[in-house]
């Protein structure tokens, strides 16, 4: 039992992961056909994991519901708007037989509508409140508080006073771009540096079998 | 990669073959106890007392493993935070503390499920799993972060321990878990979310530092093997950078 609960899987995923690895990295047609189909397996099976989204939604919200918790009543409009869109969704894919050139699914106009006029606008809402939050944001970093606070803020007066100088001080436009083009892009690209060499050996990790949490 | 005349596969499989023995070997060296000494990440060192924070107070914990998924360009630092969710799942077990998980990706899912339910498992507590302890909230990566920023706003919660992929949407959270006074240990790797999560997390993990979070919450000596051998390449790829550099001005010349 512990083969089958332990080693298999471990083992099945390290031998899967080392032939896409390797198919992505030698040109070889044969081997990326097989890659490819690995992949293609495990994007339909991630497929699934949706419907078990769907189940643990239901679970929670029902859970709410049935212990009156303060959110209770939030949990019903959650449900309700999940089985409407549902409904609307199933029903539409079915197109008619009349017309079968007709737009089902998601390109319904029903489906559509609901996207247009409830998931957009919200969408867009909380992309607004963005513009706010990184304000009091900015408000919060640039308090002095250390020396590390007051070169933050330096630089940033010194990157704001470039884009709004309207052409008065000629070299303040030159010393953002300087600031963002030298010290901010390199700090940048060291950051994505690590991050690239991080990724790469937790793959290592991974495809050892060191690092497992899909099994004991 | 064209201008020095190798394919960006070629540029991999050499970085993974140079990196393979190195690693190898640093592994050796800490197995026999001659490196392993870590640096101090104050971000990491201070898990432990978010799971006493809420074993203290008996309110939960959330646990975020980010906006990515399994199988797609995030999974590096979903992985990351699916490898804390373990250690957290399991201090948070030994001392009776709920965690709350928050899940933007389906894949995530069941994977977090089997993780809290392993963890009591492991502590002879299989009753004490509720699957209800990991929610998924929506895959739209704004969807999730106002259903987040909900929780965080309406539930008793001690601290946000959030790992993983995080894009703009990070703010929404981040700033609605400072209003609500909820201690906050944040980490990614995008340096653009970084911006905003210095600016609200009271803990922050940059950019590669999410990765060692294996390496010093079970501290095996492959893990720590790896976190030096990753120091040692980061060397090498800069002293190439410098050079490739010095040897383009020469070329021009």
């Amino acid at each position: 039992m512990a083969i089958l609960k332990r080693t298999l899987p471990a083992a099945l995923a390290i031998a899967v992961g080392l032939f896409v690895l390797v198919a992505l990295l030698l040109p070889v047609p044969l081997l990326s056909t097989i890659g490819t189909y690995f992949i293609d397996c495990a994007v339909i099976i991630a497929a699934f994991a949706l419907f078990l989204g769907l189940l643990n939604v239901l679970r929670v919200h029902l859970g709410h519901i049935r212990e009156r918790t303060k959110t209770w009543r939030y949990s019903v409009v959650l449900l309700v708007a999940l089985v409407l869109v549902l409904v609307v969704g199933v029903v539409t894919l079915m197109p008619s037989q009349a017309d079968q050139s007709q737009p089902s699914g998601p390109s319904h106009p029903a489906m559509q509508w609901i996207f247009t006029n409830v998931m957009v606008p919200i969408q867009a809402t909380f992309g607004a409140l963005l513009a706010f939050l990184t304000l009091a944001a900015a408000y919060r970093l640039f308090r002095l508080r250390n020396a590390q606070s007051a070169v933050l803020l330096v630089v940033a007066l010194l990157v704001l006073a470039g884009q709004a100088s309207f052409g008065l001080l000629p070299v303040l436009p030159q010393l953002r771009d300087w600031i963002l083009d030298v010290p901010a892009l390199a700090g940048m690209r060291g950051i994505l540096l690590g991050v690239a060499l991080g990724t790469v050996l937790t793959g290592i990790r991974l495809l050892l079998g060191v690092e497992r949490p899909y099994s004991d | 990669m064209d201008d020095i005349g190798l394919s960006t596969g070629t540029v991999a499989l050499m970085l993974l073959l140079l990196i393979l023995p190195v690693l190898f070997f640093l592994t050796s060296r800490v197995r026999a106890g001659k490196s392993g000494t870590l640096r101090q990440i104050p971000g990491l060192e201070d898990l432990p007392n978010s799971v006493g924070r809420s074993a203290e107070t008996g309110q939960p914990l959330h646990v975020s493993v980010g906006v990515g998924g399994v199988g797609g360009l995030s999974t590096a630092e979903t992985w990351t935070g699916l490898t804390l969710l373990t250690q957290l799942a399991d201090e948070a077990t030994s001392c009776d503390t709920p965690l709350i998980v928050t899940v933007s990706d389906p894949t995530v899912l069941p994977i977090a499920q089997d993780i809290l339910r392993r963890a009591s498992a492991r502590h002879g507590n299989s009753d004490g799993y509720d699957p209800t302890q990991v929610r998924f909230i929506a895959p739209n990566p704004m969807a999730y972060a106002a259903g987040v920023s909900g929780m965080l706003e309406r539930e008793p919660l001690t601290g946000s321990v959030m790992v993983g992929s995080f894009g703009d949407e990070y703010l929404l959270m981040g700033q609605t878990g400072v209003r609500c006074g909820v201690h906050q240990v944040i980490g990614t790797a995008d340096p653009v979310t970084l911006a905003q999560v210095y600016a609200s997390a009271d803990d922050t993990l940059v950019g590669e530092e999410i990765f060692a979070v294996g390496a010093y919450t079970r501290r095996l000596p492959v893990q720590i093997g790896s976190l030096l051998a990753e120091d040692w390449a980061r060397w090498v790829v800069a002293a190439a950078v410098v050079l490739l550099a010095i040897w383009k001005i020469l070329t021009r010349a």
